[in-house]
């Protein structure tokens, strides 16, 4: 504006005369405004300069503070691990620790009611809550109750880590988004329900994850669309659900144009609402996931400044919209501001802005009060403060550092009242992370190197690589980092494994891998099990053979080796392998020791009666079929047999603790045995595969079976269950791979599709998640390949 | 009774249609489709049935904990009766599992099947055998012992790597398979099972003259090894017949003397050492 009017005045005096002088002052007239504006432009161009590096040293704090969440979920798992096995440790076999187990499948059985029994609670009763869990889960195993408490408290914050991990890109920008959206929306459903007298859990949840995977633009600007279309919307097409790519895409679209747009640039608040959040989960780190998700809570409100602007009488339309940059008159003030404090003229808000903004607030005090159910005298005090700390900012040139302050000044007084949302964001998200699940799996990456059947794949626990046996004899590995990087590459690309493992002298039937001792295991129907030393990620496929590489051989079994597993605890000094074999027993191995490594070994009937059953000769004695240790208990294991028995042992003992009923279709063949038992990562249920097409689920206190379903139309060769314990994949000799909604009472099948081509009356033959990437599947079948799943 | 009542037995329903994963197994598409509201006890007869796809009643497959003696248990069945996209190599295993040493009757074309897509069979076959005589002579073939790959008068060069290097033995032996295995498996070069493509077939030569080195060295630096790996497979003798009759290997080529005695004039030419680099 004012580069308008000086441009005007100059004009007049030319055009009256053409005397040198008056050229001459014309001139330097012009020659001074000219630079006066390059002057202006150089320190435009300095002050967006340093905007873009105060942007991205943000960016990198950032990053910094998601490296720290990181490191305090590994703080986390850690501890939990050491309970567990604190526990293990401390707990007799006898002692009254039963009623406590008995008392888990409640919360495994996770009916409708129970979760909104359990979600109404949390909300009313927060801070009740907070102060009875806190204590609990520092002195676990107080009594059954606590220790119950404690460990759903635990699993909850795995599985927030989980969807952290799963979600957090590169910047906040685009991590922050979906949350705040999904508790809203959940928030807006809630209501929706009970208006409408209850409906079932579904309809609760599905809307909720489609809101927090960030719908595609038009579906946002669809923002009078009533609740309910939605939720049937989002029932009908769970293949929308949880897309974070698209929410990456989209943030990394706004940083960009963050960066090429400065005036537009906007809300800097959010980012320093995490840092703000940040201190105060430094001061209580033991509620860490609540103030994570206030943070996020509170970011609507400066969003919605604007974005309602669009649509300012429709309180879903905020709810809905997930942008995650938006031009913000708050941030322009900013950014005007300083530009006056680097010498600039202040351009002042103008009028009809300061109207806008006061209809703005007055909705956004509808929409907050709405959504929080506080009183508005509270309200208004929150926005005068809100209001006070925009003056500050934009009218008195105060510091960042000031505004930092009252904005978390701000924010600790909203983490009052989010807290219960938060809290309610904790329990729906078993729900919701559930329903996260249905998003499409699709082949990304097929592996073509084996020669015959791939029996057993396994992931690498934290890097995208995974390992491959084969009924060929060998075993690969292979660096997914780039084939999954890069969609082109791997669509026509043919990736080479980085090793191939040799050693047996007849096909491989399993392999395991232990990241932390580096170290890949093999198992084969050569009566071996070889141990050998990973290679690092950036061998080159025809590097030289290091002999270095072949570590041990473990034998002892008499006859083929048919699975193996590791202890999912080690110790440097200690690593168990498990292992059964067609000779009938059931061996542990250390694979550390230095002396001999066979631990253990024990028959049908376990160590007690080995002996005695020895001399009848175990030979004809039931073959074990699969094991699979507890991770809900680390002294036991359980063993599933031939006769279609599956059978509990105490891993130091060998003793037989208990026979599981399993064996109710077991007809005297094979044709009915068990080829696979899993354990559940963070529930005492046990799941069998039947090779009469059954999968039966199993308490593993009590032995029972809690649920049976004909699952394929062939034999059930392999399953496995995601890492956040709410979907088991399964795969059959028909071809297909099924995943299975555990979480819901249904079990209903939430995708099928075609993994192999069967070859040899066999179809998939291994399946397996990555256990700490959620996005990434992988299944072995007959027809040689390894195929890598995305999720999308 | 406690658990009868808590087991629920219903057939899941699945949200595609089954007629995608059970292309190959019709019968057993609409045995589980009639079947959805059926009862426990109608469940398991079908359970037993869905198992005998094949003639014998049981599925031919290794059950995990199969005893070593039961492994492949199930009778010869012919080609044609294979439905799989693999009937081929089906038929080529249980061939050389019946007897591994009638070797004529392995390597005869089965009536009816495209030439090439037999020898494919073979060649992948051949690649699959050779890791186990890799396996053999891993412990004695190493860096110190064979810093080259030689058999007899002949060194190569590995020619896997961008430049044809200078890989010590056991280094060529498994580069040569590993690529072999990589060549074969390559959906560019063998898109399908059924048929080869026409511009692929000139890569049997190269594999064939590449795979016969490591038999080469075997016999000439591990004759033991060697000797005894033949012995219980007869890999080689199938290798070669299977070479000569498909003319995958000049005859000048063939540096390994005859095992049979019948005929010792082969390969006695080639007397002077070469560097074969890349001449594939």
């Amino acid at each position: 504006m004012h580069q308008f009017q000086s441009f005007a005045p100059p004009q007049p005096p030319t055009a009256a005369e053409y005397a040198f002088p008056s050229v001459l002052q014309f001139l330097q007239s012009e020659w001074r405004r000219f630079e006066r504006d390059r002057n202006e432009w150089d320190i435009e161009k300095s002050e967006m300069k340093a905007r873009i590096a105060f942007l991205e040293g943000e960016k990198r704090g950032v990053d910094n503070s998601k490296i720290d969440l990181m490191k305090r979920v590994k703080m986390l798992e850690f501890a939990l691990r050491q309970e567990r096995s604190k526990y293990v440790e401390a707990k007799d076999d006898n002692s009254a620790a039963v009623p406590a187990q008995g008392q888990l499948p409640l919360a495994q059985g996770v009916t409708p009611s129970h979760v909104n029994m359990k979600t109404q609670n949390r909300m009313s009763t927060y801070g009740q809550n907070m102060t009875q869990v806190s204590p609990t889960s520092a002195t676990p195993g107080l009594d059954p109750l606590g220790r119950a408490k404690s460990r759903e408290f635990l699993r909850i914050c795995l599985q927030e880590i989980s969807y952290l991990t799963a979600s957090v890109p590169q910047s906040i920008a685009s991590a922050m988004p979906p949350a705040p959206t999904r508790l809203v929306r959940n928030e807006s459903d809630r209501r929706a329900a009970a208006a409408t007298g209850g409906r079932n859990r579904k309809s609760d949840y599905y809307p909720a994850t489609q809101s927090s995977s960030a719908p595609p633009p038009p579906l946002n600007r669809a923002s009078s669309v009533p609740v309910s279309t939605l939720q049937s919307f989002g029932k009908g097409k769970p293949a929308m659900n949880s897309s974070s790519p698209p929410i990456e895409d989209k943030a990394e679209d706004a940083t960009l144009r963050q960066f090429a747009v400065p005036h537009h640039a906007a809300q800097p608040i959010p980012n320093r609402t995490t840092k703000g959040s940040e201190e105060s989960t430094r001061t209580e780190p033991i509620v860490k996931p609540a103030p994570l998700i206030t943070t996020n809570i509170t970011k609507p409100p400066t969003e919605k400044m604007d974005s309602e602007k669009d649509s300012s009488d429709d309180t879903d339309s905020v709810d809905e919209d997930p942008v995650t940059v938006v031009h913000s008159p708050l941030s322009g003030d900013d950014w005007h501001a300083k530009l006056q404090r680097a010498g600039q003229q202040l351009a002042l808000q103008d009028k009809p802005k300061k109207s806008k903004k006061a209809e703005d607030d007055v909705q956004l005090a509808k929409d907050v009060q709405d959504k929080f159910n506080i009183s508005p005298e509270r309200l208004n005090k929150m926005v005068k403060e809100w209001d006070k700390t925009k003056l500050d900012g934009g009218g008195c040139q105060k510091s960042m550092r000031k505004k930092k302050a009252k904005d978390s000044a701000l924010l600790d007084e909203l983490a009052n009242l989010t807290v219960n949302e938060a809290e309610t964001d904790m329990g729906t998200r078993t729900g919701d992370a559930a329903t996260d699940e249905p998003a499409r799996w699709r082949p990304k990456v097929t592996l073509r190197r084996h020669m015959d059947t791939v029996r057993s794949i396994a992931f690498h626990p934290t890097k995208k690589a995974i390992l491959s046996g084969s009924e060929d004899g060998t075993m690969k590995f292979w660096n997914l980092e780039t084939a999954l990087g890069d969609s082109r590459k791997a669509a026509g690309g043919e990736l080479d494994p980085i090793h191939t493992y040799r050693g047996h002298t007849k096909g491989i039937t399993a392999v395991a891998l232990s990241a932390d001792q580096n170290k890949c295991f093999s198992a084969s129907l050569d009566r071996t099990i070889r141990a050998y030393g990973l290679v690092p990620m950036n061998k080159e496929t025809y590097a030289r053979l290091d002999p270095s590489l072949n570590l041990s051989t473990f034998v002892g079994h008499t006859d083929a080796v048919w699975d193996i597993r590791l202890f999912p605890l080690s110790i440097s000094s200690s690593q168990l392998l498990g292992s059964i074999s067609a000779d009938g027993t059931v061996k542990i191995w250390d694979t550390e020791t230095k002396g001999s490594p066979l631990k253990s070994s024990w028959s049908y009937h376990g160590s007690d009666v080995s002996s005695a059953t020895a001399s009848t000769g175990p030979k004809q004695g039931p073959v074990p079929t699969g094991l699979a240790f507890c991770p809900t208990d680390l002294k036991k294991m359980v063993v599933s047999y031939s006769n279609s028995v599956i059978k509990l042992f105490d891993i130091e003992t060998g003793k037989d603790i208990l026979t599981f009923k399993s064996n109710e279709t077991y007809d005297g063949t094979t044709g009915t045995q068990i080829n696979k038992v899993i354990c559940h990562p963070t529930l005492p249920v046990v799941v069998s595969g039947h090779e009469d097409r059954y999968i039966r689920f199993f308490d593993l206190t009590s032995g029972v079976c809690s649920y049976s379903m004909l699952t394929h139309l062939d034999a059930v060769s392999s399953l496995d269950i995601d890492p956040a314990g709410l979907v088991l994949c399964s795969g059959g000799h028909d071809a297909s791979v099924r995943l299975w909604d555990i979480a819901s009472t249904q079990r209903t099948c939430l995708q099928e599709f075609t993994g192999h081509r069967r070859k040899g009356n066999e179809g998939v033959c291994a399946v397996q998640y990555h256990s700490t990437m959620p996005e990434l599947l992988a299944t072995g079948g007959a027809d040689s390949l390894v195929k890598i799943y995305t999720r999308s | 009774m406690l658990m009868e009542a808590q087991v629920q037995e219903t057939l899941k329903h699945v949200p595609t249609s089954p007629t995608t994963t059970a292309t190959t197994q019709s019968d057993l598409t609409t045995d589980s489709t009639g079947e959805e509201k059926s009862t426990p006890s109608d469940n398991k007869a079908a359970s037993v049935s869905s198992g005998t796809s094949s003639a014998t009643g049981r599925p031919q497959r290794n059950l995990p904990g199969t005893k070593d003696e039961c492994l492949y248990q199930w009778p010869q069945r012919p080609l044609e009766s294979i439905e799989s996209a693999f009937a081929l190599r089906e038929y080529l295993q249980s061939l050389i599992r019946q007897d591994p040493h009638n070797v004529d009757l392995i390597i005869s074309l089965p009536s009816g099947q495209d030439e090439h897509a037999w020898l494919y069979e073979h060649l992948c076959q051949i690649c699959l055998e050779l890791n186990y005589l890799i396996v053999h002579l891993e412990p004695e073939c190493t860096p110190e012992v064979c810093p080259e790959m030689r058999a007899e008068e002949w060194m190569y060069y590995c020619a896997t790597h961008p430049t044809p290097r200078e890989c010590c033995a056991i280094d060529y032996l498994t580069h040569t398979l590993d690529g072999a295995s990589a060549l074969l498996n390559n959906v560019k070069f063998f898109p399908s099972r059924i048929c080869v493509p026409e511009g692929s077939v000139k890569n049997f030569q190269s594999i064939a003259r590449r795979l016969y080195r490591i038999f080469a060295h075997a016999y000439f630096h591990h004759r033991d090894i060697f000797d005894a790996f033949e012995a219980e497979t007869s890999l080689y003798d199938r290798f070669l017949k299977l070479s000569r009759s498909r003319k995958l290997i000049t005859d000048k080529l063939i540096i390994i003397p005859s095992l049979n005695n019948d005929d010792d004039s082969t390969g006695a030419g080639a007397r002077q050492i070469m560097s074969r680099s890349r001449e594939d």
